[in-house]
Protein backbone atom coordinates (compact mmCIF):
# COMPACT_ATOMS: atom_id res chain seq x y z
CA UNK A 1 0.00 0.00 0.00
CA UNK A 2 2.29 2.74 1.20
CA UNK A 3 4.76 1.49 -1.80
CA UNK A 4 1.79 2.79 -4.06
CA UNK A 5 1.11 6.02 -2.02
CA UNK A 6 5.34 6.62 -2.67
CA UNK A 7 5.19 6.00 -6.42
CA UNK A 8 1.94 8.34 -6.19
CA UNK A 9 3.78 11.19 -4.53
CA UNK A 10 6.65 11.00 -7.32
CA UNK A 11 4.57 10.85 -10.36
CA UNK A 12 2.86 14.08 -8.46
CA UNK A 13 5.98 15.78 -7.85
CA UNK A 14 7.39 15.04 -11.43
CA UNK A 15 4.50 16.29 -13.14
CA UNK A 16 4.34 19.47 -10.95
CA UNK A 17 8.22 19.89 -12.12
CA UNK A 18 7.27 19.13 -15.57
CA UNK A 19 4.56 21.38 -15.19
CA UNK A 20 6.48 24.43 -14.39
CA UNK A 21 9.53 23.37 -16.54
CA UNK A 22 6.85 23.71 -19.06
CA UNK A 23 5.83 26.86 -18.39
CA UNK A 24 8.90 28.84 -17.79
CA UNK A 25 10.26 27.46 -21.17
CA UNK A 26 6.97 28.91 -23.07
CA UNK A 27 7.61 32.37 -20.95
CA UNK A 28 11.56 32.35 -22.11
CA UNK A 29 10.52 31.83 -25.61
CA UNK A 30 7.36 34.41 -25.25
CA UNK A 31 9.54 36.68 -24.10
CA UNK A 32 11.58 36.89 -27.56
CA UNK A 33 15.08 35.76 -25.80
CA UNK A 34 17.15 34.46 -28.83
CA UNK A 35 18.83 31.68 -27.48
CA UNK A 36 15.74 30.47 -24.95
CA UNK A 37 15.75 26.84 -26.79
CA UNK A 38 19.20 26.97 -25.22
CA UNK A 39 18.50 28.49 -21.59
CA UNK A 40 15.89 26.38 -20.98
CA UNK A 41 14.52 24.04 -23.61
CA UNK A 42 11.46 22.45 -23.66
CA UNK A 43 11.40 18.75 -22.13
CA UNK A 44 10.51 16.99 -25.12
CA UNK A 45 12.84 18.63 -27.52
CA UNK A 46 15.67 17.25 -24.73
CA UNK A 47 14.35 13.99 -25.26
CA UNK A 48 13.95 14.24 -29.05
CA UNK A 49 17.98 14.93 -29.07
CA UNK A 50 18.49 12.27 -26.97
CA UNK A 51 16.80 9.42 -29.62
CA UNK A 52 18.17 11.47 -32.21
CA UNK A 53 21.58 10.25 -30.75
CA UNK A 54 21.11 7.88 -28.73
CA UNK A 55 24.39 5.94 -29.39
CA UNK A 56 26.44 9.21 -28.48
CA UNK A 57 24.63 9.62 -24.77
CA UNK A 58 24.22 6.12 -24.12
CA UNK A 59 28.17 5.66 -25.10
CA UNK A 60 28.86 8.52 -23.02
CA UNK A 61 26.24 7.95 -19.85
CA UNK A 62 28.01 4.20 -20.13
CA UNK A 63 31.55 5.44 -20.25
CA UNK A 64 31.14 8.03 -16.57
CA UNK A 65 28.72 5.20 -14.64
CA UNK A 66 30.98 2.16 -15.59
CA UNK A 67 33.65 4.39 -13.96
CA UNK A 68 32.09 5.60 -11.39
CA UNK A 69 31.30 2.10 -10.21
CA UNK A 70 34.47 0.32 -10.61
CA UNK A 71 36.29 3.64 -8.92
CA UNK A 72 33.88 3.48 -6.29
CA UNK A 73 34.77 0.02 -5.08
CA UNK A 74 37.95 0.15 -5.62
CA UNK A 75 38.21 3.42 -3.27
CA UNK A 76 35.57 1.25 -1.42
CA UNK A 77 38.14 -1.69 -0.70
CA UNK A 78 41.10 -0.15 -0.27
CA UNK A 79 39.64 2.91 2.33
CA UNK A 80 38.05 -0.54 3.98
CA UNK A 81 41.56 -2.07 4.41
CA UNK A 82 43.94 1.12 5.03
CA UNK A 83 41.16 1.80 8.38
CA UNK A 84 41.35 -1.89 8.99
CA UNK A 85 45.35 -1.70 9.00
CA UNK A 86 45.50 1.98 10.78
CA UNK A 87 42.69 0.56 13.64
CA UNK A 88 45.27 -2.38 14.28
CA UNK A 89 48.85 0.27 14.48
CA UNK A 90 48.03 3.31 16.24
CA UNK A 91 51.27 5.01 14.40
CA UNK A 92 49.71 4.48 11.01
CA UNK A 93 46.87 6.19 12.55
CA UNK A 94 48.48 9.14 13.80
CA UNK A 95 51.01 9.58 10.83
CA UNK A 96 48.34 9.52 7.61
CA UNK A 97 45.01 10.70 9.57
CA UNK A 98 45.79 14.08 9.44
CA UNK A 99 46.42 13.67 5.77
CA UNK A 100 43.30 11.72 4.59
CA UNK A 101 41.71 14.94 6.45
CA UNK A 102 43.30 17.21 5.03
CA UNK A 103 42.87 15.79 1.37
CA UNK A 104 39.41 16.36 1.48
CA UNK A 105 40.15 20.30 1.94
CA UNK A 106 42.42 20.16 -1.69
CA UNK A 107 39.67 20.45 -4.74
CA UNK A 108 39.68 17.44 -6.44
CA UNK A 109 38.79 19.07 -9.84
CA UNK A 110 42.53 20.75 -9.95
CA UNK A 111 44.22 17.04 -9.35
CA UNK A 112 42.76 15.93 -12.88
CA UNK A 113 46.04 17.75 -14.71
CA UNK A 114 48.51 16.37 -12.65
CA UNK A 115 47.13 12.92 -12.80
CA UNK A 116 46.61 13.01 -16.11
CA UNK A 117 50.27 13.83 -16.31
CA UNK A 118 51.47 10.49 -14.33
CA UNK A 119 48.79 8.15 -15.72
CA UNK A 120 48.31 9.51 -19.29
CA UNK A 121 45.40 7.40 -19.93
CA UNK A 122 42.40 9.41 -19.42
CA UNK A 123 40.55 6.22 -18.77
CA UNK A 124 43.02 5.37 -15.63
CA UNK A 125 42.33 9.19 -14.60
CA UNK A 126 38.68 8.56 -14.31
CA UNK A 127 38.83 5.77 -12.25
CA UNK A 128 41.61 7.29 -10.07
CA UNK A 129 39.77 10.07 -9.47
CA UNK A 130 36.27 8.19 -8.54
CA UNK A 131 38.19 5.73 -6.37
CA UNK A 132 40.22 8.54 -5.01
CA UNK A 133 36.70 10.69 -3.90
CA UNK A 134 35.43 7.67 -2.19
CA UNK A 135 38.35 6.35 -0.67
CA UNK A 136 38.91 9.25 1.86
CA UNK A 137 35.03 8.91 2.68
CA UNK A 138 35.47 5.13 3.15
CA UNK A 139 38.32 5.76 5.19
CA UNK A 140 37.41 8.06 7.37
CA UNK A 141 33.73 6.07 7.91
CA UNK A 142 35.14 2.75 8.57
CA UNK A 143 37.88 4.45 11.05
CA UNK A 144 34.91 5.87 13.14
CA UNK A 145 32.76 2.60 12.72
CA UNK A 146 35.41 0.31 13.76
CA UNK A 147 36.67 2.67 16.82
CA UNK A 148 32.92 3.07 17.91
CA UNK A 149 32.89 -0.39 19.45
CA UNK A 150 31.67 -0.93 23.61
CA UNK A 151 34.81 -0.23 25.38
CA UNK A 152 33.38 -2.85 27.78
CA UNK A 153 33.55 -5.49 25.13
CA UNK A 154 36.89 -4.31 24.01
CA UNK A 155 37.91 -5.49 27.80
CA UNK A 156 35.37 -8.64 27.42
CA UNK A 157 37.85 -9.43 24.23
CA UNK A 158 41.05 -8.80 26.30
CA UNK A 159 40.08 -11.02 29.19
CA UNK A 160 39.05 -13.89 26.46
CA UNK A 161 42.29 -13.70 25.56
CA UNK A 162 41.16 -13.27 21.49
CA UNK A 163 43.00 -12.54 18.61
CA UNK A 164 43.58 -9.31 16.92
CA UNK A 165 41.33 -11.37 13.55
CA UNK A 166 38.80 -12.67 16.43
CA UNK A 167 38.02 -9.05 17.71
CA UNK A 168 37.97 -7.45 14.13
CA UNK A 169 35.35 -10.31 13.07
CA UNK A 170 33.49 -10.75 16.11
CA UNK A 171 33.63 -7.37 17.15
CA UNK A 172 34.79 -4.19 15.39
CA UNK A 173 33.13 -5.48 11.29
CA UNK A 174 30.02 -5.66 12.74
CA UNK A 175 29.62 -2.40 14.78
CA UNK A 176 31.23 -1.04 11.42
CA UNK A 177 27.99 -1.53 9.52
CA UNK A 178 26.18 1.05 9.88
CA UNK A 179 29.00 3.63 9.17
CA UNK A 180 30.59 2.24 6.50
CA UNK A 181 26.83 2.66 4.81
CA UNK A 182 26.52 6.04 5.47
CA UNK A 183 30.13 6.42 4.28
CA UNK A 184 28.54 4.83 1.21
CA UNK A 185 25.98 6.78 0.54
CA UNK A 186 27.72 9.60 0.77
CA UNK A 187 30.44 8.61 -1.46
CA UNK A 188 28.39 6.62 -4.03
CA UNK A 189 27.17 9.88 -5.89
CA UNK A 190 30.80 11.66 -5.38
CA UNK A 191 32.63 8.88 -7.27
CA UNK A 192 30.29 9.78 -10.40
CA UNK A 193 31.23 13.42 -10.01
CA UNK A 194 34.67 12.66 -9.56
CA UNK A 195 34.34 10.80 -12.96
CA UNK A 196 32.29 13.88 -14.67
CA UNK A 197 34.91 16.19 -13.54
CA UNK A 198 37.85 14.72 -15.44
CA UNK A 199 36.12 14.99 -18.52
CA UNK A 200 34.92 18.89 -17.66
CA UNK A 201 38.73 19.68 -17.47
CA UNK A 202 40.35 16.94 -20.18
CA UNK A 203 37.25 16.60 -22.61
CA UNK A 204 37.65 12.51 -23.81
CA UNK A 205 34.48 11.40 -23.98
CA UNK A 206 31.39 10.85 -21.51
CA UNK A 207 28.89 13.06 -19.80
CA UNK A 208 31.23 15.83 -18.67
CA UNK A 209 32.49 15.78 -22.30
CA UNK A 210 28.75 16.24 -23.59
CA UNK A 211 28.33 19.66 -21.10
CA UNK A 212 31.64 21.34 -21.46
CA UNK A 213 31.10 20.45 -25.47
CA UNK A 214 27.91 22.83 -25.34
CA UNK A 215 29.76 25.55 -23.76
CA UNK A 216 32.67 25.28 -26.62
CA UNK A 217 30.54 24.35 -29.74
CA UNK A 218 27.62 27.06 -28.10
CA UNK A 219 23.92 26.98 -27.26
CA UNK A 220 22.99 24.99 -30.36
CA UNK A 221 24.37 22.01 -28.24
CA UNK A 222 22.93 23.05 -24.92
CA UNK A 223 20.48 20.82 -25.15
CA UNK A 224 22.74 18.11 -25.73
CA UNK A 225 24.25 19.84 -22.41
CA UNK A 226 20.54 19.46 -20.42
CA UNK A 227 20.49 16.14 -21.57
CA UNK A 228 23.47 15.51 -20.03
CA UNK A 229 22.87 16.97 -17.09
CA UNK A 230 19.43 15.43 -16.28
CA UNK A 231 20.88 11.85 -16.90
CA UNK A 232 24.43 12.45 -14.57
CA UNK A 233 21.01 14.18 -11.81
CA UNK A 234 19.72 10.57 -12.16
CA UNK A 235 22.65 8.74 -12.12
CA UNK A 236 23.31 9.82 -8.87
CA UNK A 237 20.34 9.56 -6.79
CA UNK A 238 19.80 5.87 -8.64
CA UNK A 239 23.33 5.49 -7.01
CA UNK A 240 22.76 6.63 -3.11
CA UNK A 241 19.18 4.82 -3.74
CA UNK A 242 20.94 1.42 -4.44
CA UNK A 243 23.30 1.72 -1.49
CA UNK A 244 20.17 2.40 0.52
CA UNK A 245 18.69 -1.02 -0.94
CA UNK A 246 21.77 -2.91 0.01
CA UNK A 247 21.87 -1.15 3.29
CA UNK A 248 18.02 -2.41 4.27
CA UNK A 249 18.74 -6.22 3.03
CA UNK A 250 22.31 -6.22 4.68
CA UNK A 251 21.26 -4.65 7.78
CA UNK A 252 17.57 -4.97 8.36
CA UNK A 253 17.75 -3.61 12.07
CA UNK A 254 20.42 -0.91 11.89
CA UNK A 255 18.00 0.47 8.54
CA UNK A 256 15.00 0.55 11.15
CA UNK A 257 16.41 2.17 13.93
CA UNK A 258 18.10 4.94 11.94
CA UNK A 259 14.57 5.55 10.26
CA UNK A 260 13.15 6.15 13.79
CA UNK A 261 16.12 7.79 14.52
CA UNK A 262 15.50 10.16 11.55
CA UNK B 1 42.07 0.47 25.42
CA UNK B 2 43.00 1.55 28.63
CA UNK B 3 45.76 -0.89 28.64
CA UNK B 4 46.66 0.46 25.04
CA UNK B 5 46.19 4.34 26.63
CA UNK B 6 49.02 3.36 29.67
CA UNK B 7 51.58 2.18 27.02
CA UNK B 8 51.20 5.12 24.93
CA UNK B 9 51.77 7.24 28.01
CA UNK B 10 54.53 5.50 29.22
CA UNK B 11 56.47 5.62 26.15
CA UNK B 12 55.87 9.41 26.15
CA UNK B 13 57.74 9.75 29.36
CA UNK B 14 60.15 7.38 28.91
CA UNK B 15 60.94 9.57 25.41
CA UNK B 16 60.68 12.74 26.85
CA UNK B 17 60.34 12.57 30.39
CA UNK B 18 63.45 15.24 31.15
CA UNK B 19 61.75 17.52 29.26
CA UNK B 20 58.66 20.28 30.75
CA UNK B 21 55.46 19.25 29.67
CA UNK B 22 55.06 21.34 27.02
CA UNK B 23 58.31 20.03 25.54
CA UNK B 24 56.45 16.71 25.86
CA UNK B 25 53.33 17.97 24.28
CA UNK B 26 55.27 19.52 21.64
CA UNK B 27 56.70 16.19 20.76
CA UNK B 28 53.52 13.91 21.12
CA UNK B 29 53.38 11.46 17.98
CA UNK B 30 50.25 13.55 16.79
CA UNK B 31 52.85 16.37 15.55
CA UNK B 32 55.77 13.79 15.03
CA UNK B 33 54.27 11.27 13.02
CA UNK B 34 52.72 13.20 10.58
CA UNK B 35 56.10 15.02 10.20
CA UNK B 36 57.77 11.99 9.46
CA UNK B 37 55.50 11.17 6.70
CA UNK B 38 55.68 14.37 5.21
CA UNK B 39 59.89 14.43 5.13
CA UNK B 40 59.69 10.75 3.50
CA UNK B 41 57.24 11.65 1.01
CA UNK B 42 58.79 15.18 0.06
CA UNK B 43 62.64 13.30 0.45
CA UNK B 44 61.36 10.14 -2.37
CA UNK B 45 60.14 13.01 -4.67
CA UNK B 46 63.62 14.85 -4.30
CA UNK B 47 65.72 12.09 -4.99
CA UNK B 48 64.14 10.97 -7.83
CA UNK B 49 62.15 7.76 -6.73
CA UNK B 50 58.33 8.66 -7.73
CA UNK B 51 60.02 9.96 -11.30
CA UNK B 52 61.67 6.65 -11.50
CA UNK B 53 58.39 4.55 -10.38
CA UNK B 54 55.94 5.92 -12.60
CA UNK B 55 58.63 6.76 -15.24
CA UNK B 56 57.89 10.38 -15.28
CA UNK B 57 59.26 13.22 -16.43
CA UNK B 58 60.21 16.87 -15.14
CA UNK B 59 58.07 18.62 -17.39
CA UNK B 60 55.18 16.68 -15.90
CA UNK B 61 55.68 16.89 -12.38
CA UNK B 62 58.71 19.07 -11.02
CA UNK B 63 60.68 18.26 -8.23
CA UNK B 64 60.16 20.41 -4.58
CA UNK B 65 62.96 22.19 -4.68
CA UNK B 66 61.74 23.59 -7.99
CA UNK B 67 58.41 24.25 -6.88
CA UNK B 68 59.94 26.30 -4.07
CA UNK B 69 62.34 28.12 -6.49
CA UNK B 70 59.62 29.10 -8.65
CA UNK B 71 58.16 30.85 -6.16
CA UNK B 72 59.65 34.30 -7.22
CA UNK B 73 59.26 34.05 -10.82
CA UNK B 74 56.01 32.72 -10.84
CA UNK B 75 54.20 34.46 -7.61
CA UNK B 76 52.90 37.52 -8.97
CA UNK B 77 50.64 35.87 -11.43
CA UNK B 78 49.46 34.04 -8.88
CA UNK B 79 48.30 36.93 -6.57
CA UNK B 80 47.12 38.03 -9.83
CA UNK B 81 45.03 34.89 -10.24
CA UNK B 82 43.75 34.66 -6.71
CA UNK B 83 42.83 38.52 -6.83
CA UNK B 84 40.27 37.04 -9.41
CA UNK B 85 38.80 34.13 -7.69
CA UNK B 86 39.10 34.63 -4.10
CA UNK B 87 36.44 37.31 -3.50
CA UNK B 88 34.17 35.45 -5.56
CA UNK B 89 35.27 32.18 -3.71
CA UNK B 90 34.16 34.19 -0.10
CA UNK B 91 31.10 36.22 -1.64
CA UNK B 92 29.61 32.83 -2.50
CA UNK B 93 30.52 31.04 0.53
CA UNK B 94 29.06 34.13 2.51
CA UNK B 95 26.20 34.44 0.73
CA UNK B 96 25.40 30.71 0.13
CA UNK B 97 25.37 29.98 4.11
CA UNK B 98 23.17 33.56 4.94
CA UNK B 99 20.78 32.22 2.54
CA UNK B 100 20.52 28.56 2.99
CA UNK B 101 20.19 30.14 6.59
CA UNK B 102 17.11 32.50 6.09
CA UNK B 103 15.77 29.81 4.30
CA UNK B 104 15.53 27.25 6.95
CA UNK B 105 14.85 29.72 8.96
CA UNK B 106 11.60 30.92 7.13
CA UNK B 107 10.60 27.66 6.80
CA UNK B 108 10.73 26.38 10.48
CA UNK B 109 8.55 29.44 11.64
CA UNK B 110 6.39 29.57 8.91
CA UNK B 111 5.78 25.95 7.99
CA UNK B 112 7.56 24.00 10.58
CA UNK B 113 5.59 20.46 8.97
CA UNK B 114 7.00 21.25 5.57
CA UNK B 115 10.47 21.75 6.74
CA UNK B 116 10.23 18.55 8.75
CA UNK B 117 10.00 17.00 5.14
CA UNK B 118 11.78 18.93 2.96
CA UNK B 119 14.94 18.15 5.28
CA UNK B 120 15.33 14.60 3.00
CA UNK B 121 14.16 15.86 -0.42
CA UNK B 122 17.33 18.54 -0.08
CA UNK B 123 19.76 16.12 1.39
CA UNK B 124 19.15 13.82 -2.18
CA UNK B 125 20.36 17.38 -3.80
CA UNK B 126 23.93 16.06 -2.07
CA UNK B 127 23.45 13.17 -3.94
CA UNK B 128 23.49 15.64 -7.32
CA UNK B 129 26.68 16.58 -9.21
CA UNK B 130 26.10 20.40 -8.89
CA UNK B 131 28.95 21.49 -10.05
CA UNK B 132 28.13 20.05 -13.30
CA UNK B 133 25.25 22.92 -13.42
CA UNK B 134 28.49 25.43 -14.12
CA UNK B 135 28.13 25.29 -17.87
CA UNK B 136 24.32 25.68 -18.03
CA UNK B 137 24.90 28.55 -16.25
CA UNK B 138 26.96 30.33 -17.75
CA UNK B 139 24.18 30.42 -20.89
CA UNK B 140 22.01 32.26 -18.16
CA UNK B 141 25.04 34.69 -16.36
CA UNK B 142 27.81 36.80 -17.97
CA UNK B 143 30.90 34.70 -16.89
CA UNK B 144 32.71 36.47 -13.98
CA UNK B 145 32.41 37.04 -10.66
CA UNK B 146 28.61 36.85 -10.81
CA UNK B 147 28.46 33.36 -11.90
CA UNK B 148 31.13 32.01 -9.74
CA UNK B 149 29.30 33.60 -6.92
CA UNK B 150 26.06 31.86 -8.15
CA UNK B 151 27.10 28.60 -8.67
CA UNK B 152 28.81 28.33 -5.39
CA UNK B 153 25.57 30.04 -3.36
CA UNK B 154 23.21 26.96 -5.76
CA UNK B 155 26.19 24.46 -4.36
CA UNK B 156 26.47 25.27 -0.73
CA UNK B 157 22.53 26.52 0.35
CA UNK B 158 21.22 22.96 0.22
CA UNK B 159 23.48 21.64 2.71
CA UNK B 160 23.86 24.53 5.32
CA UNK B 161 19.72 24.07 4.83
CA UNK B 162 20.03 20.80 5.52
CA UNK B 163 22.11 20.85 8.78
CA UNK B 164 20.37 24.27 9.81
CA UNK B 165 16.97 22.71 9.71
CA UNK B 166 18.19 19.34 11.81
CA UNK B 167 19.40 21.98 14.54
CA UNK B 168 16.28 23.50 14.66
CA UNK B 169 14.47 19.95 14.96
CA UNK B 170 16.84 18.50 17.25
CA UNK B 171 15.71 20.70 20.56
CA UNK B 172 15.02 19.05 23.23
CA UNK B 173 11.28 18.56 23.56
CA UNK B 174 11.33 19.76 27.78
CA UNK B 175 13.16 23.02 26.26
CA UNK B 176 9.48 23.41 24.27
CA UNK B 177 7.22 22.47 26.57
CA UNK B 178 9.12 25.36 29.08
CA UNK B 179 8.58 27.81 25.89
CA UNK B 180 5.13 26.90 25.60
CA UNK B 181 4.30 26.84 29.55
CA UNK B 182 5.64 30.51 29.08
CA UNK B 183 3.00 30.94 26.48
CA UNK B 184 5.98 32.20 24.38
CA UNK B 185 5.44 32.87 20.82
CA UNK B 186 7.01 30.98 17.95
CA UNK B 187 9.37 33.64 16.87
CA UNK B 188 10.78 34.18 20.57
CA UNK B 189 10.75 30.32 21.16
CA UNK B 190 12.84 30.06 17.73
CA UNK B 191 14.93 33.09 18.72
CA UNK B 192 15.77 31.67 22.39
CA UNK B 193 15.67 28.03 21.47
CA UNK B 194 16.13 27.18 18.23
CA UNK B 195 18.97 29.37 17.17
CA UNK B 196 21.37 28.52 19.50
CA UNK B 197 20.77 24.39 19.16
CA UNK B 198 21.33 25.26 15.89
CA UNK B 199 24.37 27.03 16.11
CA UNK B 200 26.93 23.87 16.07
CA UNK B 201 25.14 22.07 13.27
CA UNK B 202 25.67 25.64 11.13
CA UNK B 203 29.11 25.60 11.95
CA UNK B 204 29.58 21.90 10.55
CA UNK B 205 27.95 23.39 7.62
CA UNK B 206 30.45 25.85 7.24
CA UNK B 207 33.20 23.55 7.45
CA UNK B 208 31.68 20.71 4.48
CA UNK B 209 31.23 24.14 2.24
CA UNK B 210 34.51 24.97 2.04
CA UNK B 211 35.65 22.71 -0.35
CA UNK B 212 32.54 23.61 -2.35
CA UNK B 213 33.22 26.90 -2.92
CA UNK B 214 36.32 26.47 -4.16
CA UNK B 215 35.51 23.44 -6.30
CA UNK B 216 32.52 25.62 -7.20
CA UNK B 217 34.99 28.85 -8.27
CA UNK B 218 37.63 26.14 -10.10
CA UNK B 219 35.05 24.61 -12.09
CA UNK B 220 33.27 27.81 -13.38
CA UNK B 221 36.97 29.15 -14.42
CA UNK B 222 37.70 25.88 -15.92
CA UNK B 223 34.71 25.59 -18.09
CA UNK B 224 34.13 29.21 -19.00
CA UNK B 225 36.89 31.71 -18.13
CA UNK B 226 40.36 32.44 -19.07
CA UNK B 227 41.06 33.87 -15.89
CA UNK B 228 41.59 32.98 -12.16
CA UNK B 229 43.15 30.52 -10.14
CA UNK B 230 41.39 27.87 -11.50
CA UNK B 231 42.44 28.46 -15.36
CA UNK B 232 45.97 28.69 -13.76
CA UNK B 233 46.35 25.44 -12.64
CA UNK B 234 44.48 24.04 -15.82
CA UNK B 235 45.94 25.89 -18.60
CA UNK B 236 49.64 25.67 -17.18
CA UNK B 237 49.99 21.91 -16.48
CA UNK B 238 48.41 21.10 -20.03
CA UNK B 239 51.41 23.76 -21.21
CA UNK B 240 53.63 21.80 -19.26
CA UNK B 241 54.32 25.21 -17.25
CA UNK B 242 54.62 22.69 -14.38
CA UNK B 243 56.00 24.56 -12.26
CA UNK B 244 53.55 27.26 -12.02
CA UNK B 245 50.36 24.65 -11.92
CA UNK B 246 51.90 22.87 -8.80
CA UNK B 247 52.27 26.66 -7.49
CA UNK B 248 49.31 26.95 -8.09
CA UNK B 249 47.69 24.25 -6.96
CA UNK B 250 49.41 24.00 -3.48
CA UNK B 251 48.03 27.78 -3.21
CA UNK B 252 44.78 26.34 -3.60
CA UNK B 253 44.99 23.24 -1.54
CA UNK B 254 47.01 25.73 1.25
CA UNK B 255 44.10 28.23 1.06
CA UNK B 256 41.47 25.51 1.57
CA UNK B 257 42.79 23.66 4.54
CA UNK B 258 43.85 27.24 6.00
CA UNK B 259 40.20 28.20 5.89
CA UNK B 260 38.30 25.07 7.35
CA UNK B 261 40.66 24.95 10.86
CA UNK B 262 39.72 29.11 10.70
CA UNK B 263 36.06 27.77 10.56
CA UNK B 264 37.07 24.88 13.08
CA UNK B 265 38.68 27.37 15.12
CA UNK B 266 35.48 29.76 15.25
CA UNK B 267 33.69 26.41 15.95
CA UNK B 268 35.75 26.25 18.82
CA UNK B 269 35.23 29.82 20.25
CA UNK B 270 31.29 30.06 19.62
CA UNK B 271 30.28 26.81 20.79
CA UNK B 272 33.17 24.99 23.02
CA UNK B 273 30.72 23.23 24.85
CA UNK B 274 29.65 20.86 21.21
CA UNK B 275 33.39 20.69 19.65
CA UNK B 276 34.55 19.77 22.95
CA UNK B 277 32.31 16.96 23.51
CA UNK B 278 32.96 15.88 19.84
CA UNK B 279 36.60 15.72 19.94
CA UNK B 280 36.20 12.96 21.97
CA UNK B 281 35.31 10.54 19.32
Amino acid sequence: MSGVGAALKVAVVIAVVLGVWYLGAFLLEASGDRIAYAKLPYPHAILEKVLANPGTVLEATWETASRAVLGFFIGLFVGGLFATLMVQARALEVAFLPYVLASQMVPIIALVPIMRAILREPELVRLYLASYVTFFIITVAVLRGLKSVDRNALELMASLNAGRATVLRALRFPAAVPYIFSGMRIAAPLSLIGAILVDLVSGQGGLGYLMVAAVVVGPSQATLLWAALLIAFGLGILFARIVVWVERRVSPWQFAMREQAA
Amino acid sequence: MTRVADREGARTRIGFGFGSERLGRLASPTIVGPLVVFVVVVGLWQLWVFHAIFNIKTFTIPYPSGIVAGIEEHGPRLLDALAESMPAAFAGYGLGILTGFSVASVLIVVAPNVANRLVPVLASVNAVPIAALAPLLALWVDPGFGLKVLVIVIMTTPTVVVYTMRGFINVHPTALELMASYEASDLTTFRTVRVPNALPFVLTAMKSCVVLALIGTIVTEVVTGFRGIGYVIVASLSAFQTVQGWLALLTVAGIGITWYLLVDLAERVAVPWDSATRRGD
